[in-house]
């Protein structure tokens, strides 16, 4: 009987094997797709910068957790990441790819973090029909543990304070003082994520950790240092908007422009043309060096995930530094003492303008992005042509970097010291991330 | 009743062919829709018709009676046709008797082309059809820009007929940037005011101080006498972040813009002004302000609009350089002496949708004039999922790059609100009744401009309305047969170079009241009335007496006018000046004195709409009150005045000329940080001396020093603050009183509060103190009031014996909870119950009591909330808070929710949940899901099941009758009294009757932008009309504008006087008049 049993399991087995028994092989086409999906719906749902930053950086580290479980190459965030936990592990006795849970997972957090779930499931579901056809066994294991992961990674992220800070206080604007932050047009937005330094980070000890030299003295006497910072920000604008669209510093705003927000009005319509963040724009990066690389697909999601973590806490840095400065943008200060009606080549976003966000990010990006690939790594970047925008191209990942934090000045929307030392706080968190971080052997 | 086009022969229909070269994407008055006026072209006595089309043909009817009409353009020589024609008026501008037609176009902008054209009536043809020849470069009116409507009007009265012309503007908002921009020129969208000299007009604008920048989107224009003083004034609606402008006549060929330069004597004004009607609605003589705004009825409609800034980011906009403006449709009921109420709420008109034309006037002849509205949008661009829709990269370079043929399938994303257009039948007690079912069979459409008109003369108004895409309507009005209403209709016929007495004012002195109307004809929107004359009387088969005065002020007056008659008026019969009669005056109990008191208080914008974006309404700018004392015995009263946080309070002393000098400020300085909400002068130690306690509040500090209350004892007539007293307990209070409650022959104390710190509906603590009769106090509430002690957020209390037992008993108000009365027997305080007040819970502010019936027992007055905003409340459908952690992040949300209708809906915005609420956005993608959402779906049962709850089931201030054993009946205060929340109340029998009357302020500029602001108030006395109410006294001569705290009486220099303090400025000080 018992015999018999074991004949009938084998058949049965061998039947369905001969049914759907390909073996699944995850591609590193479907994790960019995956991952581009998640870039297109932020664009939809809106979200501004460092909610963005957080929200690439868990499904990547999902994803990563799960191949460094079974890739000897790469070692575990628990431990390292603040707060991460070791993730459960997987049943040995079961046919698992663990591509496809990586995929999973990375999809699932994915969805918890973007508002329109549904165009993500519908990319999910065509994946499942595939993987599902070619070895039903194999991605049913595979897929329950991905979920599994995704699950204990939610838990840990549902920990880091976002939620707390929904319901804290907006940012006050205290209209007395001159040197303060105040709303610019043409929405007048609140400023956005006063709280985001009570974010936990990922690596950073805190988030004034790099806290940056503050800027210059507010003062608009003629000869202060600040007030220089300010015409020079009006005399570039002039000379450039001069030479006008095809000049090459417009060029180079208009491409690192990345603003979230970027709001139209025609009559009674008020809206934000929608764009992606900074921080997409350096995950496109990523994609386009792991390509380049023929990186496989343990390769790239480790890539994604060290970029992506680099970046958040940038924000989280950047972010602590604009609500301690709380510096007014150059679209108020001028309009208010230079010319009421300069407008700015970039749309100003909505929040403190010191340091810049883009260049602190961009630095952060490439330190992370040169330890992976290398520095002198020649690049076209087309990130942006989804967006009506040229390629451009770099030759090294800290050129894009310099490149896209001068860009804030040509777009009239920071100061100089904004870009040269927010870039050099970006580099020194990067470096540390580096440091902090053992993820290849 | 609608007659059918095949009756009347008017198929006029405003047909819009959009094309990728001009659409709604591209100009943003797309859908403005076009005009109609109503005047005798061929002098023949019967209303002919002119329509404006857009981008067809104008047409002409000639009225052959019978509401039969005949399309005579072609033969009439009338041709304007294509570009874009926006309104039109009539006037007689050769002043030969011949109405002549002046057309308004947008020109200029993206391809369209033209003039604004002037057809002159050459005469009438043996067939009575007027033959028109364009003329207008020979009179200087071929203005070339983007014009909306023009006015003709003797502004100077030099007897001829001048013009205003409204122009609009297509400036891309990217920024609404500094008010002051209004103060600049620009050549298409500024508007114009032209001066007749001797026939030709010469642009006097600047002169005049028109405003004609490039941010005047002017859509509403409408001309009235506003102050009585001969000359006419203007009012122009702008769209968007704009302020309207009232333009007051200052006669010397000058005009004062009043809202820029003083925005306090119109409170707020229509956010995105379309048209408006200057009328008096109430039959007091004065020209009351009718503006309409694009707030939705329909709730799912008014959930997927684009709202108003949040009250941070309003601010913002406030400073720089605008007035405030809501979007509602607004009522301005003129109170006389510049200063007006805006009742729309109150007065059940404020949200009629996407709103175009208002033309009040007496529909069913009952004496009062009722309202019709037109209203709907081919496209609703403030659409938030449109907008969503439309934001995105793609699609906005194809629009800015020039549309094709292919992006005009974006319009179709555009939502149709193609809606009722509205009938409100005057209630005559400042509120109108929705009568659109009731008064015609109600149809969907695009409507615009429209007039009234009896066009059957039958001695009713018509109404003709000209409709997008769509035939006119023209509905005729049946009052003459289903009312037996009167009428009276009145031709005029003016000298010289106004033959048509444009300007004529005509009051008549009824049974109804005072009905007047004057003679201008552009009003509502795009569009003009005729010049014929009309009153509804009712009942009355004739007038006692009318005054018929001509612009200059001849006038004549006709007594014993019999109704239902056309009566043919000329103004060869007037004489004299009517302004310079003397006029009989209601007398002024109040004026406003010269006196001043040296104190400004310092309470800026509050911080509470930023950390908790949800509420409603703040609790942080309550003060400043004020107490009275004779301090140092010298038989004067000196006065004591809270100052805001970080401001120090402020002693006076007043000297023998009734100067109030400050004093021992050093006391005070020291406790600068606290804001004093409230204090009491009381002789706590039994030396005779009254010492002062202080409490204070402002909802800005969660505990410490500045939240306790401070005892200053009076050394004969120098403070010292006693350091030791009342310095166990840190509250956020509101009132302190001073009484024997336990009779033992000293001053006891009562400390109330209305709030733990920062934590929106929680109750606090409430206090009472026992005197020991040498100034120490013993907490004595569970002991004494049990009851008391968690009662709710208390506002204001005091103490009364009414039930004669010889123990004062309490009665408290304040906010979520019920009047609460509770009866002292000496040792213990029993809260009441089954009284008449057990379901009063409001959000009260003030409490007085006092025998207002004269039958020997204690009435009460409360001050509440007011029925001007949205927000309605009753047992059935209260205002309800929701206090729980909805989103599971470890802080309570506040969740306030009303009833639109029959459905219970939450407060706030989607925009301002989701951010509080993450999961709300992804639950609810679209504005349209959320809309439709109910309040169980949002939060879920078994969440609002564990919530804290509270409710209000009573916003309307309130008289409360005491009937004898210990059972009040509840009347509310007159509806003028609702149209603000009352804050502070005083008691006076200010007419000398044995009735005590009421003097009442109030206003409330911190509450919810999505609310509005509370302004309404400008002082009001209430008249005991001796039957056991209220009624309102008319034209009093004094202002309490702004945001009034408290009310008191003094005696300065021997005279009485009341002091009202103002949050965040000085105190207004009035005078009892004398005369």
């Amino acid at each position: 009987m018992k015999k018999t049993l074991g004949i009938l399991f084998a058949l049965g087995t061998i039947l369905a094997c001969n049914q759907n028994k390909e073996p699944i092989v995850v591609t590193t086409n479907e994790l960019h797709m995956a991952i581009d999906k998640v870039t297109e719906i932020m664009i939809h749902d809106i979200f501004s910068p460092p909610v963005a930053s957080r929200i690439y950086a868990y499904p990547n580290i999902a994803a990563y957790e799960i191949i460094a479980l079974n890739d000897e190459n790469y070692n575990s965030l628990a431990g390292q990441a603040h707060e991460l936990t070791a993730i459960p592990k997987p049943d040995t006795t079961k046919p698992i790819n663990y591509a496809l849970s990586a995929l999973v997972a990375h999809m699932d957090v994915s969805s918890r973090v973007i508002f329109s779930e549904e165009k993500l499931a519908v990319f999910r579901d065509s994946l499942y029909g595939v993987w599902e056809s070619k070895n039903p066994g194999e991605f049913n294991a595979s897929r329950d543990y991905g979920l599994q992961v995704a699950e204990h990674i939610a838990e840990w992220m549902n920990k880091d304070n976002y939620n707390q800070t929904r319901t804290m206080p907006k940012f006050t604007v205290d209209t007395d003082d001159p040197s303060r932050w105040q709303p610019t047009p043409p929405a007048y937005m609140d400023g956005i994520e006063p709280h985001w330094n009570k974010i936990r980070p990922f690596v950073i000890d805190s988030a004034n950790q790099f806290v940056p030299d503050p800027p210059p003295p507010f003062s608009m006497e003629e000869d202060s240092e600040f007030y220089k910072e300010v015409k020079e920000v009006y005399d570039i604008s002039l000379e450039i908007t001069e030479k006008g669209d095809a000049s090459e510093e417009v060029a180079i705003a208009q491409f690192w422009d990345c603003n979230p927000y970027v709001s139209v009005t025609r009559g009674h319509l008020m809206f934000a043309t929608k764009k992606i963040s900074p921080g997409a724009h350096w995950i496109g990066i990523v994609k386009i060096a792991a390509k380049k690389t023929n990186s496989d697909f343990n390769r790239t999601v480790y890539a994604y995930t060290k970029t992506s973590m680099a970046i958040a806490d940038a924000f989280i840095s950047c972010w602590d530094e604009k609500y301690r400065s709380n510096l007014i943008r150059p679209e108020t200060l001028i309009n208010e003492h230079i010319d009421e009606n300069w407008q700015p080549v970039l749309q100003t976003p909505p929040f403190p303008e010191y340091t810049s966000g883009h260049s602190v990010v961009s630095g952060a990006a490439a330190t992370a992005l040169t330890e992976i690939f290398g520095d002198n790594f020649a690049f076209d970047d087309d990130t942006e042509v989804a967006y009506g925008l040229p390629v451009r191209s770099f030759n090294s990942f800290n050129e894009a970097a310099d490149e896209a934090a001068i860009s804030r000045m040509y777009g009239g929307i920071h100061y100089r010291k904004a870009v040269a030392i927010g870039v050099k706080q970006g580099r020194d968190l990067g470096q540390f991330v580096l440091e902090n971080l053992t993820m290849t052997n | 009743m609608k007659v059918d086009s095949s009756h009347s022969g008017i198929n006029f229909n405003n047909q819009l062919h959009d094309t990728p070269e001009l659409n709604i994407l591209n100009y943003l008055y797309y859908y403005n829709g076009a005009g109609v006026v109503s005047a005798d072209f061929n002098n023949d006595g019967l209303t002919d018709l002119y329509f404006t089309s857009n981008q067809g043909e104008d047409k002409l009817y000639i009225n052959k009676g019978e509401l039969k009409f005949e399309d005579v353009t072609n033969v009439a020589q009338i041709n304007n046709s294509g570009n874009w024609t926006t309104g039109a008026t009539h006037v007689d501008i050769n002043h030969d008797g011949l109405l002549d037609i002046y057309v308004c176009k947008a020109s200029n902008y993206r391809g369209l082309k033209g003039r604004n054209l002037l057809f002159i009536n050459k005469g009438i043809d043996e067939k009575g059809i007027p033959k028109f020849s364009e003329e207008a470069s020979s009179y200087g009116l071929d203005f070339s820009g983007l014009s909306t409507q023009a006015a003709f009007f003797d502004y100077d009265l030099d007897g001829d007929l001048d013009m205003y012309l409204l122009n609009h503007s297509v400036h891309p908002n990217h920024t609404y940037g500094k008010g002051s921009q209004r103060l600049e020129v620009d050549s298409l969208s500024g508007d114009r005011l032209y001066r007749n000299d001797d026939g030709l007009y010469k642009d006097v604008s600047a002169n005049a101080g028109i405003f004609q920048g490039k941010i005047g989107y002017g859509l509403g224009l409408g001309v009235s006498d506003l102050n009585d003083d001969g000359y006419p004034d203007i009012y122009i609606g702008n769209d968007f972040f704009e302020n309207d402008y009232l333009y007051i006549n200052q006669g010397d060929g000058t005009f004062n813009e009043l809202i820029s330069s003083d925005n306090r004597r119109l409170g707020h004004t229509t956010h995105y002004s379309m048209g408006n009607d200057l009328v008096d609605v109430n039959n007091d003589g004065l020209t009351d302000i009718l503006s309409l705004d694009m707030l939705p009825e329909d709730l799912e409609t008014y959930k997927t609009s684009g709202l108003e800034y949040s009250y941070p980011t309003y601010q913002y906009y406030l400073k720089n350089g605008y007035a405030p403006q809501y979007m509602q449709n607004t009522l301005h009921l003129n109170l006389g002496a510049s200063n007006f109420a805006e009742i729309g709420n109150l007065s059940g008109i404020s949200a009629t949708e996407w709103s175009w034309s208002v033309l009040a006037a007496d529909y069913d002849n009952d004496g009062y004039k009722d309202i019709y509205i037109s209203n709907g949008i081919k496209g609703a661009t403030n659409d938030m999922d449109f907008i969503s829709f439309i934001a995105n990269e793609n699609i906005q370079k194809r629009i800015s790059a020039g549309m094709t043929e292919t992006d005009m399938s974006f319009i179709k994303e555009l939502p149709e609100k193609k809606v009722a257009n509205y009938l409100f039948k005057n209630e005559k007690n400042l509120s109108f009744k929705n009568v659109t079912k009731e008064w015609y069979k109600q149809e969907l459409s695009f409507s615009n401009g429209c007039v009234y008109a009896d066009l059957d003369n039958d001695g009713d108004l018509d109404i003709v309305v000209n409709n997008i895409n769509e035939e006119a309507y023209l509905l005729e009005n049946k009052s003459d047969s289903n009312t037996n209403n009167n009428y009276l209709q009145i031709t005029l016929s003016g000298d010289k170079k106004n033959r048509f007495g444009i300007g004529t004012k005509v009051i008549a002195h009824t049974t109804n009241g005072i009905l007047k109307q004057e003679n201008f004809v552009t009003k509502g929107y795009l569009s003009a009335v005729s010049n014929k004359i009309h009153f509804g009387l009712g009942r009355d088969t004739s007038i006692d007496s009318m005054h018929i005065i001509w612009p200059g002020g001849k006038y004549q007056t006709i007594r014993s006018v019999k109704s239902n008659q056309e009566l043919f008026i000329d103004e060869q019969m007037a004489r004299g000046n009517f302004y310079k009669e003397p006029q009989s005056k209601v007398k002024s109990f109040l004026v406003n004195a010269s006196e001043t008191l040296d104190f400004k208080h310092r309470d800026p914008n509050t911080l509470e709409f930023n950390r908790d974006p949800l509420v409603p309404f703040a609790n942080t700018n309550e003060g400043p009150s004020l107490s009275v004392c004779d301090v140092n015995k010298d038989s004067r009263d000196d006065l004591f005045i809270g100052g805001a946080k970080g401001q120090a309070s402020s002693f006076f002393i007043q000297d023998s000329l009734g100067r109030f000098i400050k004093e021992q400020d050093a006391v005070f300085l020291p406790d600068a940080i606290s804001e004093d909400i409230s204090h009491v002068f009381f002789d706590a130690n039994g030396d005779q001396y009254d010492d002062l306690l202080v409490v204070s509040g402002g909802n800005e500090f969660k505990i410490g020093n500045p939240l306790k209350p401070r005892l200053y004892i009076n050394y004969e007539g120098i403070f010292k603050k006693d350091s030791l007293a009342f310095q166990n307990i840190q509250l956020n209070a509101s009132t302190v009183t001073a009484s024997d409650f336990d009779n033992d022959g000293d001053l006891d104390i009562t400390i109330a509060s209305d709030q733990i710190p920062l934590t929106f509906g929680a109750i606090p603590n409430q206090y009472l103190f026992k005197n020991d009769g040498h100034g120490k106090f013993d907490e004595v509430t569970a002991k004494l009031a049990p009851e008391f002690q968690k009662i709710g957020q208390v506002k204001d209390l005091l103490w009364k014996d009414l039930d004669n037992n010889g123990y004062d008993d309490l009665i408290a108000v304040g906010y979520w909870m019920s009047v609460s009365v509770f009866m002292n027997d000496g040792t213990k305080l029993e809260l009441q119950k089954n009284n008449g007040l057990d379901f009063t819970n409001g959000w009260w502010n003030t409490i007085i009591a006092d025998d207002f019936d004269n039958d020997g027992d204690t009435d009460l007055v409360c001050g509440n909330w007011g029925l001007n905003t949205k927000l309605k409340a009753s047992r059935q459908k209260p205002v309800s808070l929701y206090s729980y952690d909805f989103d599971e992040n470890g802080t309570i949300d506040p969740v306030v929710t009303y009833f639109h209708k029959n459905k219970e809906t939450p407060f706030a915005s989607k925009d301002e949940l989701v951010k509080q609420m993450p999961y709300l956005n992804k639950e609810y993608l679209s504005y349209k899901n959320f809309a439709g959402a109910s309040l169980n779906d949002l939060f879920t049962t078994a969440k609002l099941r564990k919530a804290g709850k509270k409710q209000v089931y009573e916003l309307a201030s309130c008289y409360f009758e005491n009937e004898g054993n210990g059972k009040f009946k509840k009347q509310e205060l007159p509806l003028i009294a609702q149209s603000s929340c009352i804050k502070s109340i005083a008691v006076n029998d200010f007419n000398k009757d044995g009735f005590k009357d009421l003097i009442v302020v109030g206003n409330n500029y911190e509450i919810s932008t999505q609310l509005g602001r509370m302004d309404a108030l400008h002082g009001l006395i209430l008249q005991n009309d001796q039957k056991g109410g209220f009624v309102m006294v008319n034209q009093q001569n004094f202002d309490v504008s702004g945001p009034a705290r408290d009310l008191k009486n003094i005696t300065i220099a021997g005279r009485d006087y009341y002091i009202v303090t103002i949050n965040n400025d000085s105190p207004i000080i009035l005078a009892k008049n004398n005369e």
